[in-house]
Parts: C-alpha cells; sequence; structure tokens
C-alpha cells in the first residue's frame, strides 16, 4: 500500500531535512515492516503469457510458409522455371565472362566492405564507389 | 482507482536477462503520484531509478503488474499529451536549429506554449537561431527543458536535470521550477545531485528511496521516506478540476505529419553525404561508358541497385541513427504516434527515390540517349519503387533489432547478398546454389525490373509479385517483433 502525502506529513518533526538519519530511521521502519512480511513471496512473477504469444507466432509463420512454398509450386507448375533441378543456368554466360563477371562483383563488394564495415563511410557514397570499381572491372576483365 | 493520480505503478517488477539468466531491477514496486505532488526519487547507482521512469514513461513494458499515466496505459500516445520529460541521455536531432526543433516537438502536443514563451521561459531567445549542436552542455539542457515545457504539461518527469547546468542555468531552471509549482505542475524528479537538496527542501512534497536489489536484499525496495512540505490532498482536490481534463484531447495528427515530413527534409538536405552519394549515383548512368545495345537494361538494373540503396539507408538507416543517438527515446514520451512517425520517414523516403530515379532517368536519356519513353519510364518507375517496398521493411526491422551503430554494416552486407542472389551474378556449382537463388526477394525483385522495362525475364510475373508481397508481410512481421522487443530490452 503506498503512504500518501498525508501520512508522511504526520512526521511533520522529522521532516525538515533529508538527512542520512532520517533516511537511516525510515530504513528501519520499513525494515520492521518487512520482517512482519517475512512469509510473503517477494521472487520476481516473469510473465506467463510467452508460450501462448510463441505458439501463435509458431502457428502464423507456418502458415506464411505454407503459403509460399505452395505460391511457389502452383505458379511454377508445368514451366521450365529451373528449380531445385538440374536444368540450365538462370543467367546463361560464357565461361570468361563468368571469371570476368565473377572478379568485377568481388572487387566492387570487397571496396563496400571495407569502406563501410573498416571506414565507416555512409552506406549511399559507398555503393556509388563499389560501383564505379565494379564497372570498371566488369569493363577491363 | 482514483481519478487524481497521474502516476499508478501496482504490484511492478522489472528483470532483465544478463548473462544466464534473469536479474531482477525492480521487485513488486507500489507507487503513486497525485495532482499537485512534486516527488523525489532516489536510490543508489543500480537502483532502478532510470528503469522505473521508463516504465512509467512507456518506454520499457513491465515483466509484471500494471503502471497507468494519466489513467491511460504509457504505451498509448495519448497519455503523454500533458506530460513533459527531461530524460538523462537524449541527444537532439544534428541538422536541425534550436527554434525549428522546437516547433516540431510544438507539433506533437495539442495544446502548446507559444515558441517565442518557450524560448524566454529557458532564456534561448538568442540561441534560437543556432544549430543544436553549438550549443553548450548547459545550453543543452535548458534546451531538453524547453521541450519539456513545450506541451504546456500538468506532470513534469526530470530525469537528473540539473545534470551540466551553469550556475546562471541553475538558478534559471529552479525559478522555471518554483513557476510550474505555482501553476500546479506535478512532478517527478530524480536526483543524485547534492546541491538540489536546498531547492528541494522548500518545494518537494515527497520523498522516495528505492533500494538496489541484491543477494542481501530483504523488505521492500520502495521506500516512502519523508513529506517534506505540508500536503494536502483534499485541498489539491478541490483546485484541479477544470483544466485538467486535456489528456484525451485530440492531437492534430496532419499537422504533426506535416511538421515531421518538413523536418525530415530539412535534415536530407542538411546532410552532405547522403546527398553525395545521390548525385554520385545518378551521375554514374551518364558518366559511365557502357554498350548501346544494352544501355536499357544498364540503366535499368542500376536504378533497381540505386533504388534499393536508398529505401534501405533512408528509412531504416535513420532510424537506426535517430535510435543510437537517443532522439528516438525521446520521441517515445511525447505524443507523436509511431504511425505518424514511420509515416513521414516513408513518404520522405518515396520523395527521394521518386527524385533520385528521375535524376537517373533524365542523365540518361540526356547524355546517353537512351530510348525510352515517358510512359515507358512511369511504368518502369513504378514497378521500382513497389517492388522496393519489401526491402525498406527490411530495413525497417533490422534497424530496430540490430545495435544501430552496426547498421551501416548489416545494411551494407544485406545488399551484396542481394547483389549475389538476384541471379545477374554467376554462382559457382553445385547448381543447388543456382537453384537456391529462386528463393531470394532479390530476385524477385530483378525480375520484376526486367518485365516491367520488356527486358529478357522468365515470364513469371504474378509469381515474382506475390513472392515480393509474401516478403514484405514476413519483412513487416520482423519489423513489428522487433519495435515490440526494443521496448522490453531498451
Amino acid at each position: 500500500m503506498p503512504s500518501t502525502p498525508n501520512d508522511a506529513s504526520q512526521s511533520a518533526d522529522l521532516v525538515q531535512q533529508p538527512s542520512d538519519a532520517l533516511l537511516d530511521q525510515a530504513r528501519e521502519r520499513e525494515g520492521d515492516l518487512a520482517r512482519d512480511l517475512e512469509a510473503e513471496d517477494l521472487k520476481v512473477t516473469l510473465t506467463s503469457r510467452l508460450p501462448s504469444f510463441r505458439l501463435s507466432r509458431l502457428i502464423l509463420g507456418g502458415l506464411l510458409l505454407l503459403g509460399i512454398v505452395a505460391t511457389f509450386f502452383l505458379l511454377t507448375k508445368g514451366s521450365e522455371f529451373c528449380f531445385l533441378s538440374t536444368c540450365n543456368d538462370i543467367q546463361p554466360a560464357t565461361q570468361s565472362t563468368e571469371a570476368g563477371q565473377f572478379w568485377a562483383f568481388t572487387g566492387g563488394t570487397s571496396t563496400l566492405v571495407v569502406l563501410t564495415i573498416f571506414m565507416g563511410v555512409s552506406l549511399l557514397p559507398a555503393i556509388g564507389i563499389s560501383t564505379v570499381i565494379w564497372y570498371l572491372m566488369h569493363l577491363s576483365l | 482507482m482514483s481519478s487524481l493520480n497521474l502516476v499508478e505503478v501496482l504490484q511492478v517488477s522489472k528483470s532483465f536477462y544478463k548473462g544466464f539468466g534473469w536479474k531482477p531491477i525492480l521487485k513488486d514496486i507500489d507507487f503513486t503520484i497525485c495532482e499537485g505532488e512534486f516527488v523525489i526519487l532516489r536510490g543508489e547507482n543500480g537502483a532502478g531509478k532510470s528503469t522505473l521512469l521508463s516504465l512509467i514513461m512507456g518506454l520499457l513494458q513491465p515483466s509484471s503488474g500494471e503502471i497507468k499515466l494519466m489513467n491511460l496505459s504509457p504505451q498509448l500516445p495519448e497519455s503523454k499529451n500533458r506530460v513533459g520529460v527531461v530524460l538523462q541521455e537524449a541527444n537532439v536531432p544534428k541538422n536541425l536549429k534550436v527554434r525549428e526543433l522546437i516547433q516540431l516537438v510544438q507539433s506533437y502536443y495539442p495544446s502548446p506554449v507559444p515558441t517565442e514563451e518557450i524560448l524566454k521561459k529557458v532564456n534561448l531567445q538568442e540561441m534560437q537561431d543556432a544549430w543544436t549542436t553549438s550549443l553548450s552542455g548547459g545550453q543543452k539542457q535548458r534546451l531538453y527543458f524547453a521541450l519539456a515545457l513545450v506541451g504546456n504539461p500538468e506532470l513534469l518527469i526530470l530525469d537528473e536535470p540539473t545534470r551540466n547546468l551553469d550556475e546562471k542555468g541553475y538558478e534559471e531552471f529552479w525559478t522555471q521550477i518554483k513557476s510550474c509549482r505555482d501553476q500546479e505542475v506535478t512532478i517527478l524528479m530524480v536526483t543524485n545531485n547534492q546541491s538540489d537538496w536546498r531547492e528541494i527542501d522548500q518545494l518537494s512534497t515527497r520523498t522516495v528511496n528505492l533500494q538496489k536489489i541484491s543477494e542481501e536484499f530483504e523488505g521492500r525496495q520502495l521506500v516512502e521516506v519523508t513529506s517534506l512540505t505540508e500536503f494536502s490532498l483534499e485541498q489539491n482536490r478541490a483546485t484541479n478540476t477544470s483544466e485538467k481534463s486535456s489528456v484525451l484531447q485530440a492531437q492534430n495528427t496532419s499537422y504533426a505529419l506535416q511538421e515531421q515530413i518538413w523536418a525530415e527534409m530539412l535534415q536530407l538536405l542538411r546532410t552532405p553525404g547522403f546527398l553525395f552519394g545521390i548525385f554520385l549515383l545518378a551521375g554514374l548512368t551518364a558518366i559511365l561508358p557502357y554498350p548501346v545495345e544494352s544501355a536499357k537494361q544498364t540503366l535499368v538494373y542500376l536504378s533497381g541497385v540505386i533504388l534499393l540503396t536508398v529505401a534501405i539507408d533512408r528509412l531504416g538507416g535513420r532510424v537506426a541513427f535517430e535510435r543510437a543517438e537517443g532522439w528516438l527515446k525521446f520521441l517515445r514520451t511525447t505524443p507523436l504516434s509511431p504511425t505518424t512517425y514511420i509515416t513521414a520517414k516513408i513518404l520522405t523516403t518515396l520523395a527521394v527515390c521518386a527524385f533520385s530515379l528521375m535524376s537517373i532517368f533524365i542523365l540518361a536519356i540526356w547524355k546517353n540517349g537512351v530510348q525510352i519513353n515517358s510512359s515507358e519510364l512511369l511504368f518502369i518507375s513504378l514497378s521500382l519503387i513497389l517492388g522496393v517496398i519489401p526491402f525498406a521493411i527490411l530495413g525497417l526491422g533490422l534497424s530496430y533489432l540490430i545495435d544501430p551503430k552496426s547498421y551501416n554494416s548489416i545494411s551494407a552486407v544485406t545488399i551484396i547478398i542481394g547483389l549475389l542472389t538476384c541471379g545477374s551474378i554467376p554462382l559457382p556449382k553445385p547448381q543447388l546454389s543456382q537453384d537456391l537463388v529462386a528463393f531470394s526477394p532479390f530476385y524477385h525483385y530483378r525480375q520484376l525490373m526486367a518485365w516491367s522495362a520488356g527486358l529478357d525475364h522468365d515470364g513469371q510475373l504474378w509469381l515474382h509479385l506475390l513472392w515480393l508481397l509474401w516478403s514484405s508481410i514476413t519483412f513487416g512481421f520482423l519489423a513489428i517483433w522487433a519495435y515490440k522487443r526494443d521496448q522490453v530490452v531498451l
């Protein structure tokens, strides 16, 4: 039960200074009260709502996943779309171009990683500089 | 439950997960603040004073128990219509001037105090056109106090408000507090500053001591120590009825949104790095030499990458930055609703995306002679902007989920993954790695771009649209979960 200002004002002679002695007195008084309430359970009650939330989230997540997979299979049925098969590459390219593209991509992404992670450059200018590097490598390789 | 209680904390406990278990910070706290009171909250470092204030302001959710602010849940923005707050750790936006910032915060409240009056109250008239970053520590503290007073508060919550104040600022602060007391403003203040006690002796009605929980801890954690001045609840009851019913007064949402967008645009135009990035990326389409036969393809794909970067950087990046600075924390203590805040960010991002695309296409058509008519241009632009929505939501989710200081690096890695899985880059064997690309939303975005521009694509338009829709929903759930989690572990 929280004490009201009126309760506290009853001890007006004690309240002119927020001294340490006063604090000690109050602590002693509260300590007595606390001993009286020794048997009271002071354990923290953590929320018990988590399991039900988890269950509803799992159901929701499951339905979402089901919907995604169903969409994929329904819409790719009968088509020549490459999915978990050994059909042709998504982006047909000659062997030499692949190597060039790979190195250009590596150069661009490495620049991006160095600029953002190691040098703290903002994302937008870092992407701009990386794109220049990638494009120059792409043209030269 | 009394309607005179502005704050009610009922059997509230709060624990944080640290190491290998839950560490209790607050245990079964019962605490009320009535109208007209001036309550001092004391306690040693780590006792949970700031945690208790965060719970009262709705910045955190309690592990158990119930909290009411103005008889409403503190999670509701309306509960803060007549509450002013000075936080211990908060920074204001860097690219705004003092007056602009005060006007922005004014727009959140239903009955704000005029700007001139606020500036005069805190003696910042001469600094009204100064950048917030140029203020000294004492001036900044005065600005924080001005932001707390701007909504004409009925309740002031002050966390170490006299920290950093110089002698003059200190005197002015207590003059203002006395003025607030004369106007019967209720105050809850945390202070460990010894020099405050002289003033507190004269003004406060109650001191509450919060004890730190330790292994030996027994008894009640919160001890009502003393009443320092005579305070009559009955007396106060008679005087506080007329003006105090404005808690539920409607906030002018459209005005708040308009001011929020204006502030976003101002900050954007005053961020040289961002503008440089936009112009650099847009300029690339005009400067880089690419073959005429693949000009349209290069232009569209480059636009896609630019838009992806702008969306992730502008939306999630801004939220992460404001979270790191503590500005987002301050906003949560105001009546500004999260919806208005996010809507302003989304609209600004869309405007930036549209501007970037326009610049890219104009430069490409003018410099490189790319053949593309206006209706085709509009169609491609719409497809690009719609297709980028899931990734903007992903950025928003990441901004709440990860350490704000790591956002830049994580978003860079996300873009690399996007490029790797969009289907443009030949992946190494086995074939499975290439097949898995079809699961990546980035692949579907690329196919949508190709379709809108009439380039080679796989003909599965509905699949790509649905996949992007599923991605939006999934990332949306992630963003909502991350936002709620932020209130638990803040």
